[in-house]
């Protein structure tokens, strides 16, 4: 760190100090401590405006006392570098008060951008990303649908417009052997292209080879550069060894490279799509495709490209293909979503209003310093200095303090960022580069320098206009100009106190939205419930009486485990994100093309699933032991699914449902109350509930039913499952409630970062009224002292300053009430059960305010009463 | 003959920097010390603010920068005075003495108020 700023601070001498003494003062440097280190940069950082000075110095003198033209302004704004500097270490607390404020403000805001950054602008290691594109087909409503692996190839035969095309399906992938606990990591199933999309070099060996991605191909694997560097201590001969991934052995081809990054996903290993279960059913629409442009090809261009195929499908293939188009956009945008957006967007205000409030804060104590300085800069027009010359002096001096402010700003970007990482939903966690980078720098800067010139240009303005008899006669306590810069630090109060307003209304709305979410009730209970999940492998457990033995003995040895008092395993259980979604037929009959099928979710659960999620049972039976495979074919449905398949209220017991594309009919046997199963937004989902005697499915979670602190059986249900089978990873092993709380990660986070936001805006909001009545007290004091003298009492005395200070707290809650009700349709997006005009927000933000003011406003108040008119008059 | 009034006189920094040249060539780190020590500490020169006035008195010409010499990554710079460097230096120094005598004369004479 320190040495990094002292190659900075080197960079910026002259190339002739650089030459003569950088590689001395590099060895000097070394050899002193952390202590005297920190000294002599700060020491280097004051010299060198005297350096440059030094340099014009020497150079007219060489060259025989002419000096170029442009040196003098050099030269003096070297010095009023310098002389801001020194200005403004004469005043430290205001200055540090000041660099504070402009810090968070700065920081916080390059924070929040170093997200947008590594979320927009640089999501993907991959070489000209800006051409990667998501490829996808499109349903007549306009939503995207992923491809079957048919289309894929027909699109990636038919268009010219992109260099490559490539699928990639995540999914998570057993690694068993070598002698080590099994483990669970993420896998991408791809085709050999997909390497060819990303184009990226690789840190060993090479991608998946053509011919590795169709049946029958050798089995082949990439791994990534941190699991070579943890599985295989990064031993340079991996490649050529093998690797056991779904209990098959895979030898080892490549290692991606350390840099390789793609938003949303810690990929370990990269495995051929021809593994991937079902995969290469030609009909089935499961493939997220994406293709790399050719260069100088537009988006428009594939986009038609890919329609005029997509034509061509609908007539060779009507019956996959009616009304399907095709379409294409930027992977950025497909892997982001506007609800991200949105919520950055949200963000990004919050923190740049913060920046502004901090900004109007230190324009005023400014303005108050011009008003004080209105007799220095009378002597100096007096003495000839031009306006000009004034203004360029003031503007250099906030330039200065703005740059104090950014660079403490720097250090709170990066602790924030860290902050983020570390308390922000999982998916940012997910984002390999957060971290600011020389475009958040840049980015710092502007924001630094345009703060510099928002809160400065206004006392620069003041100062141009400097009045000459009357800044000298009064002493620069002044009359005139101290009433005008009042009335200007009172607009810039009203500024703040809206823009405050603003932001506490909208921190009270999330933070209302999220205690909403968490109050909601979901249909079964929440407490006491632990889970974990495995996948069983699928060349291990080949048939489905070895899957269904399987979750019969685990429960088994569950239940009597003591203390569980009830066990279940489901493949979706509730906020895994493990659901399957299918057109279901009310009485198997499929109505036709005329009629919209309801998309329901399909889940597969053990008998005991109701009782131990405590979901109350409605109507008919729930499974028993009888539903074994070859006998009736039963379901339950929850009510919601009861109320999409026969809306007209009929009884669905004793009828059957059944699934698009499929011959089975499910006979229903009950009905069970719904629950919420994926978000607390959209309320609970209908759902066909399978028994997994007849519907057995390899991929499950196991859930247990507990009388006290869920994670105390956390081990116990693994070892459960590693005595049935050893060789068998557990991941996600995480209590119910936390799972749920996990799905409001975004929601907390916003909503606790506004507050966060908010509380420093309240801060200094209260700084700034303050500050302001203070200082009109000040200049007021000899009126005061004469009005006391005269027999005002104390008391009219603090009402007089508190109602003029709470003047501009009440016009600045106006203003900022009515800006928040302009924007609440910005917040909608993210309010659950809150009105964007919630009269409890928008009722206790002011009053907030209006405290704070008051008790702003009182304290100078309250010392203005005991002013001792005797002093104050004598003191003149 | 250089022009050397216009230099004089001299800050009490560029005067000890110049006087500790005088034993012989020094790096910057050795400098520092050597100043700190010949002045008792008296004049304080800290090392962020050497390497300025070395900068100076380098354009003034009164000191320049010796060839590195030694092994790759322990080489350092050293300085050393040049010959008109010497001349200011012994010319402030006999200013600054004609100064004392002066100013003694009078304590002597004059004395008290």
């Amino acid at each position: 760190m320190r040495a990094y700023l002292l190659a900075l601070l080197l960079a910026l001498h002259p190339a002739s100090f650089r030459s003569l003494l950088a590689a001395d003062l590099r060895h000097h440097f070394a050899a002193l401590s952390a202590g005297p280190q920190w000294r002599m940069l700060l020491d280097l950082t004051r010299n060198l405006p005297g350096v440059y000075a030094d340099q014009l110095r020497i150079r007219r003198s060489t060259l025989g006392g002419l000096s170029r033209p442009e040196a003098p302004m050099f030269e003096m704004l070297a010095r009023d570098f310098q002389f801001a500097i020194r200005r403004l270490l004469r005043a430290p607390t205001l200055t540090a008060a000041a660099t504070l404020t402009l810090a968070l403000g700065i920081g916080g805001t390059a924070a929040i951008f170093s997200l947008i950054n590594g979320v927009f602008l640089e999501p993907f290691s991959a070489p000209e990303s800006h051409r990667l594109v998501d490829v996808h087909e499109l349903s007549k409503e306009g939503r995207s649908l992923p491809l079957s692996y048919e289309s894929y190839l027909d699109y990636k035969n038919g268009a010219s417009s992109f260099e490559h095309l490539g699928i990639l399906r995540a999914q998570s992938v057993n690694v068993t052997g070598g002698g080590r606990a099994p483990e669970r990591i993420r896998g991408l199933f791809v085709t050999a292209s997909l390497f060819e999309v990303l184009d990226e070099p690789m840190a060993l060996g090479r991608g998946l080879a053509d011919g590795e991605d169709i049946p029958g191909g050798t089995r082949e694997a990439v791994i990534s550069y941190g699991f070579w560097q943890r599985r295989f201590g990064g031993a340079v001969d991996v490649l050529g060894q093998t690797i056991e991934l779904n209990n098959e052995e895979h030898a080892i081809v490549g290692v991606m490279g350390a840099a390789h990054r793609f938003p949303y996903d810690r990929t370990e290993a990269w495995i051929s799509l021809q593994t991937f279960p079902g995969s290469l059913n030609r009909t089935n629409r499961t493939l997220f495709t994406i293709g790399r442009l050719r260069d100088g090809v537009s988006l428009e261009q594939a986009r038609a490209e890919l329609q005029s195929i997509a034509l061509g499908l609908t007539e060779s293939r009507p019956d996959t293909h009616r009304d399907v188009t095709a379409g294409a956009e930027p992977l950025v945008d497909s892997m982001t979503g506007t609800r991200t957006q949105t919520l950055l967007g949200i963000l990004l205000a919050a923190v740049a209003t913060v920046l502004l409030i901090g900004a109007a804060n230190v324009a005023n104590l400014q303005l108050a310093q011009a008003t004080g300085r209105g007799r220095e800069m009378a002597v100096r027009t007096a003495v000839g200095a031009s306006r000009r010359r004034l203004l360029t002096q003031v503007i250099i001096e906030n330039l200065t303090l703005a740059l104090f402010g950014g660079i403490v700003g720097i250090g709170v970007a990066y602790g924030g960022v860290a902050l983020l990482q570390r308390y922000g939903p999982g998916w940012l966690g997910g984002l390999y580069s957060i971290s600011p980078d020389l475009r958040v720098y840049l980015f710092a800067l502007l924001v630094t320098a345009l703060t510099g010139l928002a809160f400065g240009l206004l006392p620069a303005h003041r100062a141009g206009r400097a009045d000459l008899v009357g800044g000298l006669k009064d002493g620069g306590r002044g009359s005139g100009p101290a009433r005008r810069s009042g009335r200007l630090r009172g607009t810039l109060v009203i500024a703040q106190t809206a823009l405050a307003t603003m932001l506490i209304i909208g921190a009270g709305l999330l933070v209302r939205s999220f205690s909403n979410l968490q109050s909601v009730d979901l249909g079964f209970k929440t407490e006491g419930l632990m889970t974990v999940q495995f996948r069983l492998p699928a060349n291990k457990y080949e048939s489905n009486e070895s899957v269904v033995a399987f979750f019969e003995h685990l429960l088994e040895k569950v239940e009597a485990l003591p203390g569980v008092e009830a066990a279940a395993v489901a493949i979706g259980m509730p906020f895994t994100g493990d659901d399957g979604r299918a057109r279901v037929l009310a009485d198997g009959v499929d109505p036709g093309e005329t009629v919209e099928v309801p998309m329901l979710y399909i889940n597969s659960v053990s008998r005991s699933f109701f009782d131990t999620l405590e979901i109350p049972h409605l109507a008919g039976r729930t499974f028993d032991k009888t539903d074994v495979d070859g006998a009736l074919q039963v379901a339950v449905i929850n009510d919601r699914a009861a109320d999409e398949l026969w809306p007209e209220g009929e009884d669905p017991v004793g009828r059957t449902v059944g699934f698009h594309g499929l011959e089975d009919q499910f006979t229903v046997i009950g009905v069970v109350g719904s629950i919420y199963g994926n978000s607390l937004r959209d309320g609970p989902d209908p759902v066909i509930y399978l028994v997994n005697t007849q519907d057995p499915v390899h991929f499950s979670t196991l859930a247990a039913r507990v009388p006290s602190d869920p994670y105390l059986y956390g081990p116990k249900l693994q070892q459960a499952i590693w005595d049935l089978d050893p060789n068998q990873p557990v991941w996600e092993i995480v209590s119910q409630t936390d799972r749920i709380g996990g799905s409001l990660g975004s929601d907390r986070f916003v909503a606790r970062l506004l507050a966060f936001f908010a509380g420093i805006a309240l801060l200094l909001a209260a700084i700034g009224i303050g500050g302001v009545v203070a200082y009109a007290v000040a200049l007021r004091k000899r009126e005061l002292g004469i009005r006391l003298s005269l027999g005002a009492t104390p008391r009219t005395i603090v009402h007089m300053i508190v109602s003029q200070g709470l003047l501009l707290v009440v016009a600045g809650l106006a203003l900022g009430v009515l800006g928040a009700a302009a924007l609440q349709r910005l917040m909608e997006a993210f309010l659950f059960g809150v009105d964007g005009l919630d009269p409890l927000s928008f009722g206790a933000a002011p009053l907030v305010l209006l405290l704070v003011g008051l008790l702003a406003s009182a304290i100078p108040a309250w010392r203005a009463s005991g002013i001792n008119p005797v002093t104050t008059l004598r003191d003149d | 003959m250089p022009k050397s009034s216009n230099l004089l006189p001299m800050k009490p920094a560029d005067l000890l920097l110049l006087a500790v040249l005088q034993d012989g060539p020094r790096h910057g780190y050795a400098l520092s010390q050597a100043m700190a020590e010949r002045s008792a500490d008296r004049v304080k020169v800290r090392p962020g603010d050497l390497y300025r006035v070395l900068y100076r008195l380098s354009g003034q010409g009164l000191v320049r920068a010796l060839d590195p010499a030694g092994p790759e990554e322990r080489r350092k710079t050293a300085y050393a005075l040049t010959e008109k460097g010497r001349q200011v230096l012994l010319e402030e120094a006999r200013r600054l003495a004609d100064l004392s005598a002066e100013i003694l004369s009078h304590a002597s004479t004059g004395g008290g108020r």
